[in-house]
């Protein structure tokens, strides 16, 4: 059975850069993928670039794998460009890692890539990021991400019973880790009650309870077969333990949808119970996790979909400090969505390189470990787009990645 | 200029009631808007038939939205709203205070046709309003 490596792994650090375009981001991300690695970059045999708004922005909507790699330095290899929202870097890395399995390339690149913040104009990122969204019937009649998230963020406070104040903690927390992560967009620490204060954005969610879209950013993996990851430096580097990655299901609409509704997690649960069976373990095992919190509510949602608790124990577990740096099973340990910042194809490589980082102990700061050793499994949920009848996501992607 | 929702919505002249241009699958009854010749339930290929989809359903969830994308005046109201005949759909809602506005799940809704946008931009859109019983 062949198996993939994660060999390197390389950030633009996460912030507002109008100054630079979207190959100059991802440059910076795929060279420092490549020194931390150690390997020879004529040996990266396919590439990937995870991208969703240059074209939004800039007219170039394709050939932007041949000029994104290509002005890194890059050529001979496929190159190739893929979208789906927030969940378009995990796009990158599915393809990148079952190139690998494959056994037709020895290493792959995966790179996600983001430039969204206009200066002076915060709705003309709101607008791109739209574009991720179904067009017709939605997003030009002002539906947006962060309403149609806490509209259900909204329902499933009356079921689980979940509160502003579990909202604010999440906040909190993640901006507290993202104080020990210096290529994070938000890297100053903030209270709950300063959280609940700030200025409203949807009610009951204020604005660090939501990531911002108006982020630039670039994230970049290196991801190899067995023979060659064995050559790569120590020769010990976190595997893909498993993919479990879905689609939204279409329901019929005349029986009733028992699922939560919050578009990144309402096939998280599924993606998982694969990701779980093809790797032989269960959520017990987790040791550490990143979600695709783009408002804090999912985070909650989150613990649930993936096992980590019972339903309706989410804000339970959050209190417990379970879920904090330090805690049992740490989520989010380099800020997540909010903190760290989601530019939004970058935001799904992102997730691999913290979790590579922390499992290999080269997380500084923000290491995690557990009874006195390093975390051993680490869990990754993303999901992005939106559209057709199912109004369900194009892909939700659970990762596995173990030491 | 054209917009791909001019083809999904229409206007009884009599009653002033508008309509949404859904399908019916032919197979398992499902009813999808927009219409579509292919059926996402019973997953078979030209088995839908057009089939009006009437513009009241009831409210399922509502947000106040402080921020919004451009050429959206805020604060305003985004609602998903459970069709009579079957389909959920995205809507803003059409009321006076959008900060005041409180709703039960389940209160009766009414499509509405408004404008949106400006210029050569501007297209004819829907929103709900509270059905006049229910408004109170």
């Amino acid at each position: 059975m062949s198996e993939a490596y994660v060999v390197g792994t390389g950030l633009h650090p996460f912030g507002r850069y109008p100054e630079l375009t979207v190959p100059q981001l991802a440059r910076t991300a795929i060279w420092n993928a490549v020194r931390d690695g150690g390997v020879a970059a004529k040996d990266i045999d396919v590439a990937y670039v995870a991208n969703c708004y240059n074209g939004y922005f800039t007219g170039q909507a394709d050939a932007l794998a041949p000029l994104v790699f290509g002005r890194a330095g890059l050529s001979g290899m496929p190159m190739i460009h893929v979208a789906g929202g927030g969940a378009a870097g995990s796009v990158a890395v599915h393809q990148a890692a079952l190139a690998v399995l494959s056994g037709q390339y020895r290493m792959a690149l995966a790179v996600g890539v983001e430039k969204v913040f206009v200066p002076g104009n915060p709705a003309a990122s709101i607008s791109a990021i739209a574009t991720s969204g179904e067009q017709t019937t939605a997003t030009q009649l002002g539906l947006t991400w962060v309403g149609d998230l806490t509209m259900s963020a909204r329902r499933l406070m009356t079921r689980y019973g979940w509160t502003a104040r579990d909202f604010a903690m999440i906040a909190s927390k993640n901006r507290g880790h993202a104080a020990a992560n210096s290529d994070a967009e938000l890297q100053s620490a903030i209270s709950v009650e300063e959280v609940l204060s700030a200025r409203m954005v949807a009610p009951p969610l204020t604005r660090p309870m939501c990531s911002s879209a108006a982020v630039d950013g670039a994230a970049a993996v290196l991801i190899a077969d067995a023979e060659t990851a064995a050559r790569i430096g120590s020769g010990r580097h976190p595997r893909i333990a498993a993919m479990g990655v879905v689609g939204g299901q279409y329901r019929s609409n005349r029986l009733p949808d028992d699922r939560p509704g919050m578009l990144s997690m309402d096939e998280a649960g599924r993606a998982f119970a694969l990701a779980y069976e093809r790797a032989g373990i269960g959520p017990e095992d987790v040791d550490l996790a990143q979600v695709h919190e783009s408002i804090a509510p999912e985070e909650l949602l989150a613990y649930q979909v993936m096992g980590l608790c019972p339903p309706g124990d989410e804000a339970k577990l959050l209190h417990s400090g379970a879920t904090t740096l330090g805690g049992r099973v740490p989520v989010n340990t380099d800020g997540g969505l909010i903190a760290r910042g989601h530019p939004i194809a970058a935001s799904g490589v992102a997730q691999v390189v913290e979790t590579a980082r922390q499992l290999r102990g080269t997380a500084g700061a923000r290491q995690v470990e557990y009874q006195g050793r390093l975390p051993r499994v680490g869990a990754i949920q993303n999901a992005g787009a939106q559209g057709g009848p199912s109004g369900g996501v194009a892909v939700s992607a659970a990762f596995l990645l173990s030491s | 200029m054209p917009n791909a929702i001019d083809e999904l919505v229409s206007v009884s002249a009599q009653t002033g009631e508008v309509t949404l241009a859904g399908a019916r699958c032919v197979n398992c009854g499902e009813v999808v808007f927009p219409a579509i010749q292919d059926c996402p339930l019973c997953v078979e290929p030209d088995v839908m038939e057009p089939v009006p989809v009437r513009g009241h359903g009831v409210l399922r969830d509502y947000v106040l939205a402080e921020r919004g994308p451009e050429g959206f005046a805020v604060p305003y109201l985004q609602a998903w709203i459970a069709l009579d005949d079957g389909p959920v759909i995205y809507s803003t809602l059409a009321v006076a205070d959008p900060r005041t506005f409180s709703a039960e799940r389940g209160s009766p809704m009414t499509m509405i046709l408004e404008q949106f946008g400006t210029g050569d931009d501007a297209f004819q859109g829907w929103k709900f309003a509270a059905d006049a019983a229910a408004d109170v």
